[in-house]
């Protein structure tokens, strides 16, 4: 065995255009160069064993502080490359919004069911007290079906208010988020919108509450106290009836009020029709459109950019 | 309803600003939807005097006029036939607006065939105010020079466009409305002049009777001798402004007493009606079959659900909807016969309806009238008739089937008011509140009130009604709120609602993204995506008759969406959660669906990661069973051929497959890219018990794996050849592929099996374990 040899194969291997775990293996490793000079050793005659031995053993620490010490990764890594965005999935900001409603609903004790979007004729308008042939009727055009007389797509989640008032213990504190039906299509109207019904039966609960209900509801899903309006209005199943505008700052500054949410005090003749006495319980109703609230909130200029399910809108809401 | 702030101060008196005023209607009453100025061309012309007319040295067709405006003299080039000297008409100075189809331009000064004009004669249209074209716009000899226009016709406060409920039928009105603003305004409402009559019992020579239950009254009233001029600039103004059309003293009357009380009323030529034979009116119902030529010049059919006015045998009106074209009024009518009654609001809607024929009247009637207006409205036109038209009226009033009406009278008690508004109100606040518009309101007891309603309010019925007339009375503003304070809802779960949300969340952790689209389909959908089962649920009244299906399945319009969006776009990856129905006979099966639609380049990947998101949804909704796949026993013609079935807890839920050609060709599909598809029924996973994930303790000894990579059998799929390794040695915990790719001899696969026992295997049971499967998986290769 040549020390020279051994040398040149180590010289070999440090010029190679090997990484430096490479290297090291290669000359420091269980099979490397040192290791397998080391192991030759035993075959040397008696007296050069000692010789060589130390030799190695220098040429070996040598090494392992040369590799060891060697900055290796380090600078080859440019981490000022822009970062990437990450792949991720997206849920729709309608049912985002739908979520959110829920969530700050639920801090006052509001339970979410979901119902049918075909629904009978009676559910829709009769049970809340629309009589047949009313001119309320006309604010809710409805679409009816071909073949099955007295069903209706339901034209709101209030729908639901009847069957689930008859179905279940009260009290009652419910919310009904899903989509409902109009026939009307423009600008600012989808034939297919969302609603969230919510409502309270209980032996208290007054239009007070409902007002303070709306209050605490803006206020938390704007993220900041808003100017609100608690007007009259009518619906056919609430009484007294009330609609709440909030003042909404367009960009340029100005304001002007948006109507948020339809509400009032159960009316008497629709707990009747669920079964419920009402000289003894009473309730409260509140209906919001969904569509025009992340409208509003994120700034979509157009309905149709939602109802499109553009994918660039939508990769957007990876956020939400 | 328009409210002209102008007008209304014919009927209450205003102190607030038209801003406040505004606010507090929206506050007690109706919202503002809109605050309607006068147009600006309309204030900025002045009225000048034509003080001469010279013909234009150029042009045949053109004039020079001389408008004086107060000293100043100006020279204005016109090509209106109309005008004369001392006339008084709209002057536009150059520099000043007019109006024009596109909107307000700016006048520019303008030399007109050699001869400077100093600006424009203005006709109605060019003021924006009304249609009228014609002529140039002849105002009033009173009409002070250099005053506005805007002035001159009464439109200098805004008009606010009123969102009246269909309760408030009394909104229908300026009395109506100034009921509210009296009340706003704490001041009193002056009714409008009205001719005193003898005594309406006293007879008119036109005779009436009515034949149906759906007239309540039925009133006729002849007045001959009039001069059917064009009404007074003023009262054209306001019809203007409430965007009816100005026709002749006559009809504009009853359109101006409409919107002023509220009653529609009709006035049908005497003289036509004298050529029927005698003066004879009667409410009946329509012939089945019977024509009727109406106003709007159009021919409707009619049946016995209709109820017309007769005349002789010949129907002049269907009553309530519309008169009839024969016996209209017209410029030369010389006598009149004057209708106000009050028809059945059910009836008269449903007429208007089936005929589609929407009339200002119907929008009253159908909302119900004041029974106690009809004869006061009578008056009020005899009154405007007098005075623009002359004439006499012919005896008396004919008033057929009038019953005085008993007014309703509703206990209200304080305390319950208390319980449902939360506000306290005290019996003397309540009694002053409901007094100022016209309740009436006795104290009965310590809270209790009794109180009489106004013929004018058939929304109020119930305690609750006046309820709302109290706190809205009283402020909605000044309601301090609260938050409820009762027990909590424990009787219903939200089960369903969160299981869903649950999903949702799932999926787009799984980077898929959510849609939601329009829940229709249409005839093309059924014929391409419609699979056996039940009848896809037809919409009788769609708004397009595309769009004429409610869906029946997600994926048709996730799928048109993946291909439209695939020009921009190389991948997507989308979900949507929605319900969908069919129908057998009049049974509607409405479910709650999950699909999935994928556009890939490498639809067999794409597909396992599909699979592998489905198969974690029970999990991850905490519901109990477990999805697994399996050959599709009947396959969806929509899906390449051989698609796997989605099976839950057993039970078939759906299909996951590639889209076939056809369609994606048809949908210019570009590159080499495919349309990977998932649609899975939720219901029984919505239905399955909660079902928390176990723990699984951490491995304590070495976990093996190998790999075998084998080519396999044309005929034979992946699912085959795991089939055929079963039953596995004790050791083999799982056997999944690692890899797939496509090679000439056929599909390449790796399998990954996975040994593992609570102690160390030793080397040889590994190997032979291996080894066995090796052996299977051989078999099965080429």
């Amino acid at each position: 065995m040549k020390l020279d040899a051994i040398k040149r194969d180590v010289s070999a291997v440090l010029t190679a255009k090997i990484s430096r775990d490479d290297q090291y293996n290669k000359i420091l490793g269980r099979k490397g160069v040192i290791a397998t000079a080391l192991r030759a050793i035993k075959d040397l005659p008696t007296a050069e064993r000692a010789k060589i031995g130390a030799a190695l053993n220098t040429l070996k620490i040598e090494l392992e502080a040369k590799l060891k010490d060697t900055p290796a990764k380090s600078a080859t890594f440019d981490v000022s490359l822009p970062g990437t965005p990450p792949v991720t999935g997206s849920l729709h900001p309608i049912n985002v919004t739908i979520d959110r409603i829920v969530e700050i609903f639920g801090q006052l004790g509001f339970v979410a069911q979901t119902g049918n979007e075909i629904v009978s004729d009676y559910d829709n308008f009769g049970s809340l007290h629309f009589p047949l042939n009313h001119p309320a009727r006309d604010t809710q055009d409805s679409f009816m079906l071909a073949d099955i007389p007295d069903m209706v797509l339901r034209t709101q989640t209030s729908a639901a208010q009847v069957p689930i008032m008859s179905a279940n213990d009260l009290p009652l504190r419910v919310l009904v988020p899903g989509k409902t039906f109009r026939r009307e299509a423009d600008a600012t109207h989808q034939p297919t919108f969302h609603q969230i019904e919510g409502f309270i039966v209980d032996e208290q609960v007054t239009f007070a509450d409902l007002k303070g209900m709306l209050n605490y509801f803006v206020e938390e899903f704007f993220g900041r106290p808003m100017k609100t309006r608690f007007r009259p209005h009518f619906f056919p199943f609430t009484e007294p009836s009330a609609e709440m505008d909030v003042l909404w700052e367009r960009p340029d500054g100005s304001t002007r009020w948006l109507e948020v949410v339809g509400s009032g005090c159960i009316h008497p003749a629709v707990l009747q029709n669920a079964g419920i006495n009402p000289k003894k319980y009473q309730g409260v109703a509140f209906g919001f459109g969904v569509d025009r609230l992340p409208m509003l909130q994120h700034g979509i200029d157009h309905m149709r950019a939602l109802s499109n399910n553009d994918e660039e809108l939508l990769r957007q809401f990876a956020l939400l | 309803m328009r409210l002209s702030l102008d007008w209304l101060r014919d009927y209450v008196k205003v102190t607030s600003t038209p801003e406040a005023l505004a606010e507090a209607l929206v506050m007690t009453t109706a919202e503002v939807e809109e605050t309607i100025s006068a147009p600006l061309p309309l204030k900025e012309a002045v009225v000048g005097t034509i003080t001469a007319i010279k013909p234009h040295p150029n042009a045949d067709r053109l004039r020079l006029a001389t408008v004086r405006v107060g000293k100043q003299s100006h020279t204005v080039v016109c090509g209106a036939p109309n005008i004369a000297v001392d006339q008084r008409v709209p002057f536009i100075t150059a520099g000043k607006h007019y109006h024009t189809d596109k909107g307000e331009s700016v006048l520019e000064s303008a030399t007109i065939r050699g001869v400077a004009s100093a600006g424009m004669l203005a006709s109605a249209s060019d003021l924006g105010f009304g249609s009228d074209h014609e002529g140039i716009m002849i105002l009033p000899n009173t009409a002070r020079e250099g005053t506005s226009v805007a002035a001159v016709v009464g439109w200098e406060l805004p008009t606010l466009d009123l969102e009246i409920t269909p309760n408030r039928s009394d909104l229908l009105s300026y009395l109506g409305l100034a009921r509210e603003v009296a009340a706003i305004e704490k001041n009193r409402v002056t009714m409008p002049p009205i001719l005193s009559m003898p005594s309406h019992h006293s007879k008119s020579i036109a005779t009436v009777s009515v034949e149906t239950a759906l007239c309540s009254r039925y009133t006729a009233t002849v007045v001959t001798g009039i001069t059917n001029t064009a009404s007074p600039l003023w009262m054209q103004a306001r019809l203007l402004a409430h965007d009816i059309k100005p026709q002749n003293a006559v009809v504009d009357i009853t359109n101006y007493v409409m919107l002023e009380l509220g009653q529609p009323l009709h006035a049908f030529d005497a003289t036509t009606l004298r050529e029927y034979g005698e003066l004879c009116l009667s409410v009946r119902t329509a012939f089945n079959g019977e024509t009727f030529t109406a106003l709007d010049n159009k021919e409707y059919e009619l049946s016995r659900e209709d109820i017309v006015i007769d005349a002789g045998g010949q129907s002049i009106a269907l009553a309530g909807v519309i008169g009839g074209r024969d016996s209209a009024v017209s410029a030369t009518t010389t006598e009149i016969v004057l209708e106000s009654a009050v028809f059945d609001a059910v009836a008269v809607r449903k007429t208007a309806t089936r005929h589609s024929c929407r009339t200002d009247a119907v929008t009253r009637f159908e909302k119900g009238v004041d029974p106690e207006m009809t004869v006061v409205a009578v008056k009020r036109v005899l009154k405007l008739l007098h005075e623009i038209c002359g004439g006499t009226v012919q005896g008396g009033m004919s008033d057929a089937n009038y019953q005085h009406s008993t007014k309703q009278q509703i206990n209200v008690s304080l305390e319950r008011a208390k319980r449902v508004l939360g506000v306290t109100f005290s019996p003397t606040q309540a009694k002053t509140l409901l007094t100022k518009i016209g309740f009436g309101a006795t104290q009965t007891g310590k809270h209790e009130l009794s109180v009489l309603v106004p013929s004018w309010r058939n929304d109020s019925e119930i305690e609750e009604d006046i309820f709302e007339e109290l706190i809205r009375l009283g402020g909605y503003d000044q309601i301090e709120p609260t938050l409820p304070s009762g027990p909590l809802c424990t009787s219903v779960k939200p089960v369903v609602y969160t299981t869903l949300s649950k999903i949702r969340h799932w999926m787009a952790r799984n980077q898929l993204r959510e849609l939601e689209s329009q829940a229709f389909a249409t005839a093309e959908h059924i014929a391409t995506y419609h699979v056996n089962g039940g009848k896809p649920v037809q919409i009788a009244n769609p708004t397009t008759n595309k769009e004429a299906y409610y869906r029946f399945s997600l994926l048709p319009h996730m799928i048109e969406r993946a291909l439209a969006q695939s020009r921009t776009t190389a991948t997507l990856a989308s979900f949507e959660i929605g319900n969908i129905a069919t129908h057998s006979k009049e049974r509607i099966d409405e479910h709650t669906h999950l699909a999935i639609c994928m556009l890939t380049s490498d639809p067999v990947t794409t597909a396992q990661q599909v699979k592998g998101i489905l198969e974690t949804v029970p999990a991850a909704a905490q519901r109990s069973g477990g999805i697994t796949f399996g050959n599709a026993k009947s396959v969806w013609p929509f899906l390449v051929k051989h698609p796997d079935e989605i099976r839950y807890s057993g039970k078939v839920v759906g299909q996951i497959g590639v889209i076939t050609d056809a369609i994606t060709r048809q949908g210019k599909l570009r590159g080499d890219r495919y349309l990977v598809v998932a649609e899975v029924t939720l219901t029984p996973i919505l239905a399955a018990k909660t079902a928390i994930f176990r723990y699984q303790s951490p491995h304590k000894y070495p976990v093996v794996t190998r790999d075998i990579t084998v080519t396999l059998a044309p005929d034979s799929t992946a699912r085959d050849v795991l089939a055929a390794a079963n039953p596995v040695p004790e050791i083999v915990k799982n056997i999944t592929v690692a890899d797939y790719h496509q090679t000439a001899a056929g599909p390449n696969v790796t399998f990954r099996i996975t040994l593992y026992d609570d102690r160390t295997l030793t080397d040889s049971e590994v190997a032979d374990a291996v080894q066995h499967i090796t052996k299977i998986l051989k078999k099965h290769s080429s």
